[in-house]
């Protein structure tokens, strides 16, 4: 069992510390879910290295032999998410719709439309909603985009470590598996990223 | 006769620099068809949101930036529908697509190259609202 110590870093030798403090973003307010990524680079090192000028990145990177790396604090904020969430209700369950404003969202243009439902659940609590960076865990898996469809299979090693680590973090902060999404699930981005990914 | 080579290859790397950075310098488009629209959500995504003409695809590739694939995955959307079609450069057959949320590709035989254009906005104007 892992221990958390005071810098919100993970204590156990299955985790390699290695933060980039270029990547925190302030505090993160409670750690309610988990979001699980693939950073469209081939190694580690690439990762590293966007994460050295700083910007976008997340909690943890697991590289396709299964290490574990923790690159920011668990008490820090990462942009990982993205700025504009999906609708939950929209996706999961319908009858969760405002049905009114949901009908005038959707008659919107596509561009008009993610912005209009971001504001829409924004003014929900988690897990009413989607997770926004304030209180997710990012993990990141590494792994390149094949097409606007694809991404590279997560490796058998990645996904074992992943699992390890979501069962870790799942105990830590109360969470479920209701509580992991995958990045394409909560934001608009490429559907093949971490489509491969178990826990 | 040393600093001169030195200034040489300077100058040589960095023209190889600019070129690099910019596989489609000066985006001499022709030919720039659109062939098809495609959805994966078409309740969220239909073909009011990607109506663009020959002229105006044409003009997405020649307003928009290169970028590297990373670039989109960490700062863009990924709209489900897009519209895809042909072009040519250099003599060069190639395919293109462009989505719903101002991002695009053209490949040309194994060589993909990703664009994102912020300043298009006008040309994925919804005119039905």
């Amino acid at each position: 069992m892992t221990t958390i110590n005071k810098d919100g870093m993970l204590v156990d030798k299955k985790i390699n510390l290695r933060r980039f403090q270029s990547i925190e973003h302030g505090l993160i307010n409670s750690v309610k879910a988990i979001v699980v990524h693939q950073t469209d680079s081939s190694t580690v090192q690439q990762a590293f290295n966007s994460y050295q000028s700083g910007g976008n990145g997340a909690h943890f990177l697991i590289g396709k032999n299964g290490i574990i790396y923790q690159t920011a604090s668990v008490n820090k904020r990462c942009y990982h998410v993205g700025r504009l969430i999906k609708s939950k209700c929209l996706t999961l369950n319908k009858s969760n719709c405002n049905s009114s404003h949901m009908a005038t969202i959707s008659a919107m243009s596509w561009s008009q439309q993610i912005k209009a439902l971001n504001s829409h659940e924004r003014a929900k609590n988690y897990p009413d909603r989607y997770p926004v960076n304030s209180e997710a865990i990012g993990i990141e898996l590494v792994g390149s985009h094949i097409d606007s469809k694809t991404y590279e299979q997560i490796t058998a090693q990645q996904n074992t470590s992943l699992k390890w680590l979501v069962n870790e973090l799942f105990v830590h902060f109360k969470l479920g598996t209701n509580d992991v999404y995958k990045h394409p699930e909560v934001s608009y981005k490429n559907p093949g990223e971490a489509s491969t990914a178990v826990w | 006769m040393v600093v001169d080579k030195r200034i040489f290859s300077i100058l040589l790397f960095a023209l190889l620099g600019v070129s690099c950075s910019s596989l489609y310098k000066g985006k001499s488009f022709s030919k720039v068809y659109v062939s098809d629209f495609h959805s994966d959500d078409i309740k969220i995504c239909g073909p009011a949101d990607v109506d663009l003409s020959h002229a105006q695809a044409k003009d997405f590739f020649v307003r928009a930036q290169e970028v590297d694939s990373r670039v989109i995955h960490d700062h863009y959307n990924h709209a489900p529908c897009y519209i895809e079609g042909t072009l040519r450069y250099q003599s060069e057959s190639c395919q293109w697509e462009i989505r719903a949320g101002a991002t695009g590709s053209i490949r040309c035989g194994q060589r993909i190259t990703y664009f994102v254009c912020d300043t298009c906005d006008d040309l994925f104007k919804n005119e039905s609202l």
